[in-house]
């Protein structure tokens, strides 16, 4: 490499680990302070460019897909229980039983749900009131207050249904609430299995769900939830 | 098996500050950076099967952000903002070195899009000279020529400057 090249090289990436090029620059004090200079300057170039984005902008983004997500399926539900309802009267006309198998899915569901995701009880996000706020308004509601210290938060889908999952801090270990707008369920309903207990009750138009360790009062959350959340 | 949503969810937590730096530094307005991320991502949502390997995922969005700001902005340029106006933060960079580093943006701000571009995907996105040829759809030399001139205008208007203080010192200490 020549002198031109090599003065070219520094220019284009001083940090440039080619062999002939690092030759170039050990072979002198002189081409080593002119590298050293440039790699002083992509330093200060890299902190001037190293601006912060909004806050809440993660968030945001979060929200507008989850609200993209929502409209595409209200779509194919609408096609759907359009050919549905012709199943449907068809077969009220066979029966008249109640059909009422979705509530023992969808507790089934949730427990999945919270076992699949389980790393979510151990994360440690800290999420402020703002941001829960931000995500809930793509739901419909709103907290007035703080219900505890959140440690996770985000979106999820259970029964093809979106919602909130948020991991809040008990007395006895980090308790999953989710939040399940579109999902009515018709009055509450206790989960339970070898490590985890909780409720599923009706909110607002859908659904909610308290889940936590075996042990764990949940009332005091259930009773936070159900006293700060107002639907818009 | 890792849900389409869970895989888009780490993609906006690990990447979007880097595209929001991206996204800024082309079009040089906050808001108008905003919302080129936030279209960005939805974009990226409805062609998510168009992702097929997540180690080229950065270089994708940057794709992305390139083709929406051509679409939505490209006739408007805004005027170059007064950096002090833009309440804009560099992590790591204490209230006393603030001022060098905003001189620092201007600087930025002011080099023609087609030398500031470039020397943001290398030093914000980190890609290599081939890699900044695919993102930009240009000869990997004509790459080359255009770092080399970005850093060449930065290094003068760097040392002019440092030269001027020095100057402006000196005259400060005859008087």
């Amino acid at each position: 490499m020549d002198d031109l090249e090599f003065r070219r090289q520094a220019y284009t990436d001083p940090e440039c680990k080619d062999l002939s090029f690092i030759k170039q620059k050990n072979k002198s004090v002189e081409n080593k302070n002119y590298v050293e200079d440039l790699q002083l300057l992509d330093e200060n170039l890299k902190h001037a460019m190293n601006i912060q984005p909004p806050e809440d902008l993660a968030e945001r983004i979060k929200l507008k897909q989850t609200l993209l997500h929502h409209q595409d399926t209200r779509k194919r539900t609408v096609l759907w229980s359009m050919a549905a309802s012709v199943l449907i009267v068809f077969a009220v006309f066979i029966t008249l039983q109640p059909v009422n198998m979705h509530k023992s899915n969808l507790e089934q569901q949730l427990l999945s749900h919270i076992y699949h995701e389980i790393d979510h009880l151990y994360e440690q996000q800290n999420r402020s009131l703002k941001q829960v706020n931000t995500l809930l308004s793509g739901f419909g509601s709103q907290l007035n207050s703080s219900i505890g210290s959140i440690s996770y938060l985000g979106s999820c889908e259970i029964a093809e249904r979106r919602g909130v999952h948020m991991v809040v801090e008990g007395n006895v270990g980090p308790i999953t609430v989710i939040m399940l707008p579109d999902l009515p369920v018709n009055s509450q309903h206790m989960i339970s299995d070898k490590r985890f207990k909780g409720l599923i009750m009706p909110a607002g138009k859908g659904s909610m769900a308290v889940v936590g360790e075996k042990g764990e009062p949940l009332e005091l959350l259930q009773e936070k939830l159900l006293e700060n959340i107002h639907w818009i | 098996m890792v849900s389409k949503q869970k895989r888009f969810d780490v993609l906006v937590n690990a990447l979007y500050a880097d595209v929001y730096r991206y996204a800024f530094w082309v079009c040089k307005n906050q808001s108008m950076a905003e919302d080129l991320v936030q279209e960005t991502y939805l974009r990226a949502w409805k062609n998510f099967e168009n992702l097929k390997d997540e180690k080229v995922a950065k270089a994708w969005l940057f794709t992305i952000v390139r083709r929406e700001n051509a679409r939505k902005y490209e006739r408007f340029q805004p005027d170059v903002i007064n950096i002090d106006e833009t309440n804009l933060s560099a992590e790591g960079v204490s209230p006393a070195d603030h001022g060098e580093y905003s001189l620092m943006q201007k600087h930025i701000l002011n080099l023609d899009l087609e030398f500031r571009e470039p020397l943001i995907l290398q030093l914000v996105g980190g890609f290599s000279a081939q890699e900044i040829s695919n993102i930009l759809q240009v000869k990997k030399n004509t790459v080359l020529t255009r770092l080399f001139r970005a850093r060449n205008q930065l290094k003068k208007l760097v040392t002019d400057h440092s030269v001027s203080k020095k100057r402006q010192a000196g005259g400060l200490s005859d008087g």
